[in-house]
């Protein structure tokens, strides 16, 4: 018997045997060892046991495989999903390198004063009365341009002058901005957009708010322009400030620290730190340290410091209103600058100051906020056309 | 250093997307199998692999202390199926039958032509009888150290048990099936008479 034809009929035996196959299973140290040995010491079967295991490795437990489209299709899909919480993270580690500061103006666009109460029905003292206002567009101006704006669009600038408008169906628009001029961003009431700067600033624009801005900064600072309530998350910087202005209001950022230099008293400003330090310069150069946490209202030359849970203030931002104890009032009021309705805010109507407290998701839908608020508050809701009654049970 | 280990270094360093595709491109065809081995449906198995690359993607920081890849990825694995089928469980009252009752089933088969079709039925028939004749954690066991060639250590940790009881867990198993083989007369060679034979 020739060599081949003896190491194939020892291969097959090997390739059969009991032991040979367990060995092979399981790999214990034990057998490991044993096959090693039987191996050392039968140099003519080496090449056989080496031809059996090769042949036992062709051999598969519960194989299954996924199409080569099928592992490309889940790896992008990995890809994707790592790419969407990474910009969320993004987000999160500029948060924690600079400063985080909500802008509340509560200026003369946003007060919703009693002096012309008289144009709406007051009702009597159970009812609160609204009504809906016409819809508006959001703006971004620049140059001569006027852009109309979809709700729920994220404008993003780039360095070299553009505007990227990307609609909530993923749509994208690529506009260019007239490079040395101010544009403004003008948010109506029911509205809500939010803009990434040049620099990488991201700004919350609430409704009924303005913002201008130049399309790329230039020179020693940068600066933006306000009325309404933003909530605006700095990008890092120490080599050049950041200036938010608005009439008489203005907050200079030092990486993390802010200061407040001129105010107007006829308007109530409220300033809310997440986070990072600010300072706050008055008229009169009192200079107010504000930390993470703190609340700092600045009205008639009173500034009235306090904690707070950050949370409630910038809520909006996630389309959720929070409320702790809040009046009646004020609920409405924040619903009413969302919706772009108009409540009548006599102070004399006791139902103004029942308070609740509690979350409120911000849907499309204004009657099934209302109806939650109804509900919150054990009241009545009853809409008809552009009209609004808030009725006690 | 294995190519896998290599690769699982560069990740957890450098967060390189290279290495982190060139381990899941070595792992994923392991994972759907062993998903479905455990008796999981398709789409559960492609979802709990996306699941576990993105999670050690993000934890990448959180895991520089696992020197060893494959056995993190296929314990993770596991309970990502296990957590996905609890929460069916939980949806679906009318499920009376237990996730974790499933038996681990195996289906032996030969690739290519390197054996000759009649030998590597014979072989495939051997290799099957013995596996069923396994309990369900043992096939579990010897697959992962088969198919997936973990070490010990690293089953170990996949099936939740110690290291001595993997060992406890092979030992019998492997003693099981020499009792079955010699009850049983199926054409065999025992290992002394085996080894006779070549000395002759």
């Amino acid at each position: 018997m020739d060599d081949k034809n003896r190491t194939s009929r020892n291969k097959y035996k090997i390739l059969h045997d009991e032991e040979f196959i367990k060995w092979r299973l399981f790999r214990t140290k034990e057998s490991e060892e044993q096959w090693n040995n039987f191996s050392a010491e039968n140099p003519s079967l080496q090449r056989s046991i080496e031809e059996a295991i090769t042949q036992f490795n062709s051999l598969r437990i519960n194989r299954r495989v996924l199409s080569e489209d099928e592992k490309q299709e889940m790896y992008t899909s990995i890809l994707r999903k790592i790419q969407k919480i990474r910009k969320r993270k993004i987000r999160k580690i500029i948060t924690s390198s600079a400063a985080i500061l909500l802008l509340f103006i509560a200026s003369a666009l946003y007060v919703w004063n009693n002096k012309n109460s008289g144009e709406f029905n007051l009702g009597d003292n159970e009812t609160i009365i609204g009504q809906t206002l016409p819809d508006e567009e959001i703006q971004l101006i620049s140059g001569k341009n006027i852009i109309p704006i979809n709700q729920e669009a994220h404008i993003g600038l780039t360095q070299d002058s553009k505007a990227l408008i990307t609609d909530s169906t993923d749509n994208k628009r690529e506009i260019t901005l007239a490079s040395q001029e101010i544009n403004q961003l003008i948010v109506p009431f029911g509205k809500r957009t939010d803009i990434t700067l040049s620099d990488g600033t991201h700004i919350w624009l609430n409704s009924g708010t303005q913002l201008d801005f130049p399309t790329v900064f230039t020179g020693k600072t940068r600066e933006i322009y306000v009325y309404g309530e933003i909530f605006i998350d700095v990008a890092h910087n120490s080599k050049i400030p950041f200036i938010v202005r608005s009439k008489e209001i203005e907050i200079e950022v030092y990486g993390t620290s802010f200061n407040v230099s001129a105010y107007n008293d006829d308007n109530k400003k409220t300033v809310v730190l997440i986070d990072g330090k600010i300072t706050i310069k008055t008229e009169g150069n009192d200079k107010i340290d504000l930390f993470p946490n703190e609340k700092i209202d600045i009205e008639e030359h009173k500034l009235l410091k306090e904690k707070v849970d950050v949370s409630e203030y910038i809520s909006w931002t996630k389309g959720v209103l929070e409320f702790e104890q809040t009046p009646m009032s004020e609920i409405l009021k924040k619903i009413g600058r969302y919706y772009n309705v108009r409540f009548d805010g006599s102070p004399d109507i006791a139902l103004n100051e029942k308070s609740c407290s509690g979350k409120l998701f911000l849907s499309n839908n204004l009657d099934s906020v209302l109806t939650s608020v109804s509900v919150l508050s054990s009241t009545i809701y009853k809409r008809e056309n552009n009209k609004i009654h808030i009725i006690k049970k | 250093m294995t190519d896998i280990e290599f690769n699982w270094q560069q990740f957890l360093e450098y967060g390189d997307e290279k290495s982190f595709s060139v381990i899941y491109n070595c792992y994923v065809d392991n994972m759907y199998s062993y998903g479905i081995s455990m008796g999981f449906q398709e789409e559960a198995c492609k979802d709990a692999i996306q699941d576990v690359f993105y999670k050690i993607y993000f934890l990448r920081g959180k895991l520089q202390h696992i020197k060893n890849g494959p056995s993190y990825i296929f314990r993770s694995y596991k309970h990502r199926l296990l957590d996905l089928a609890q929460k069916e469980h939980s949806e679906d009252t009318s499920l009376s039958t237990n996730y974790q009752e499933t038996p681990f089933l195996t289906e032996v088969s030969i690739l290519d032509n390197l054996i000759d079709n009649e030998e590597a039925e014979l072989l495939k028939k051997k290799v099957q009888i013995l596996l069923d004749n396994l309990t369900s954690h043992q096939r579990e066991a010897v697959y992962l150290r088969y198919m997936m060639e973990l070490e010990y250590e690293d089953i170990a940790n996949i099936l939740n048990i110690s290291q001595e009881s993997v060992r406890k867990l092979i030992y019998r198993s492997l003693e099981k099936l020499r009792e079955f083989a010699s009850n049983d007369n199926m054409p065999t060679l025992l290992w002394i008479a085996f080894a006779f034979s070549f000395h002759l």
